[in-house]
């Protein structure tokens, strides 16, 4: 019996695990595509060179073309589904004085190092290969 | 092959911030952008305390992180030179900030405007130098991104006058803040000359790059408490 439940349980850890190995591999893919491709100019992110987080590339790139969450980056605070969304129509308050939120924690660049070095999905920024 | 480099000595620096004051008059502070930081920790737990001093500029690296995000743009404003001496074209420079995204010392500084030091308005008679006569590096600009030079309008001469084996030895080719220092924590020179203070030092102290981890391999070298990391 006992034999049956650990065969059981091995053949439940292998059968969740494969399709996510595989799920991970297809989203490392999709990124290394998307990233190719807006290398290439295939997909448009506007020409705003700036960390404005609404307009700027840096952030369109990130947040919105690469789907990446704002956790993912500003590590060590916790951001609602729907910042940059709610933050473009906070733009519009501004004025009045209202939807002000406090500024971003600065992102810590060893985040950026994961995708960003030697061999990366990104644009190399940190050499890490000849270490 | 003359390879510049700086080592600080974090056991002796007693955090006067004399390398800062000289920075700031040497290269025309902007309030907003300084060139030459200082960073304080403590440590330890009561009654075995201490207090570290860490002065911050640019580090030159050989792998400039903020080289490779503004040249990935096509901006290419940053340079490094036959001296290993990253520098930033203010002219070329459109204030997007990715240099300072990319860099992981925080090193470039944002220039949101050219203000005064003085509060009512007033200029210093720094400032009121003419941009003309001023070196390049010095010419600064509103919306732009600068960053320590290694002083290289004084290196520069150097180079000018084929002296570069006296780079770090005399004063008039040597940064700045490394010539005031009181108690002798920093030194300037060619790393590439077993002979000079720079190559004892890293040698002797067990100086070290900081933030080795993302290999961009620094010319700034720390003496630091624990020794190598």
């Amino acid at each position: 019996m006992k034999k049956q439940i650990k065969i059981m349980g091995l053949g439940l850890i292998i059968g969740l695990s494969v399709p996510l190995i595989a799920w991970c591999e297809d989203d490392a893919l999709d990124l290394a595509d998307t990233a190719e491709a807006i290398r290439d100019g295939k997909i448009d992110v506007g020409k705003d060179y700036s960390m404005h987080k609404n307009k700027g590339r840096y952030h369109l790139i990130h947040s919105e073309t690469l789907g990446m969450e704002c956790e993912a980056c500003h590590v060590s605070k916790k951001y609602a589904a729907d910042y940059l969304l709610v933050s473009k129509a906070e733009e519009e308050n501004r004025a009045a004085g209202h939807g002000k939120r406090p500024k971003a924690d600065v992102v810590d660049r060893g985040v950026c190092l994961g995708c960003h070095k030697t061999n990366g999905v990104a644009h190399t920024f940190f050499q890490t290969a000849d270490k | 092959m003359t390879k510049l480099v700086r080592v600080i000595d974090t056991k002796r620096c007693m955090g006067c911030r004399s390398c800062l004051a000289a920075c700031y008059v040497e290269n025309h502070l902007t309030p907003e952008s300084p060139w030459n930081v200082m960073m304080e920790n403590e440590g330890g737990s009561y009654p075995n305390v201490n207090r570290t001093f860490t002065t911050m500029n640019c580090m030159h690296c050989e792998h400039p992180a903020c080289k490779a995000a503004c040249d990935a743009i096509d901006v290419k404003a940053i340079s490094k030179n036959e001296l290993g001496v990253v520098l930033i074209d203010y002219d070329k420079c459109i204030g997007c900030q990715y240099c300072n995204a990319a860099c992981p010392y925080g090193v470039p500084q944002y220039n949101n405007e050219i203000a005064t030091l003085y509060e009512d308005g007033k200029k210093t008679p720094y400032e009121q130098q003419a941009y003309k006569k001023r070196h390049p590096t010095h010419r600064k600009k509103a919306k732009t991104v600068e960053k320590c030079t290694f002083c290289w309008h004084k290196l520069e001469k150097a180079v000018e006058k084929g002296e570069t084996h006296l780079i770090g030895q005399v004063p008039e080719y040597t940064p700045s803040c490394d010539l005031v220092c009181p108690v002798q924590a920093r030194v300037f020179g060619d790393i590439d000359d077993p002979e000079s203070e720079v190559s004892k030092w890293v040698g002797k102290k067990k100086a070290t790059q900081i933030k080795k981890e993302f290999g961009t391999r620094p010319q700034v070298y720390y003496v630091l408490e624990g020794g190598d990391y």
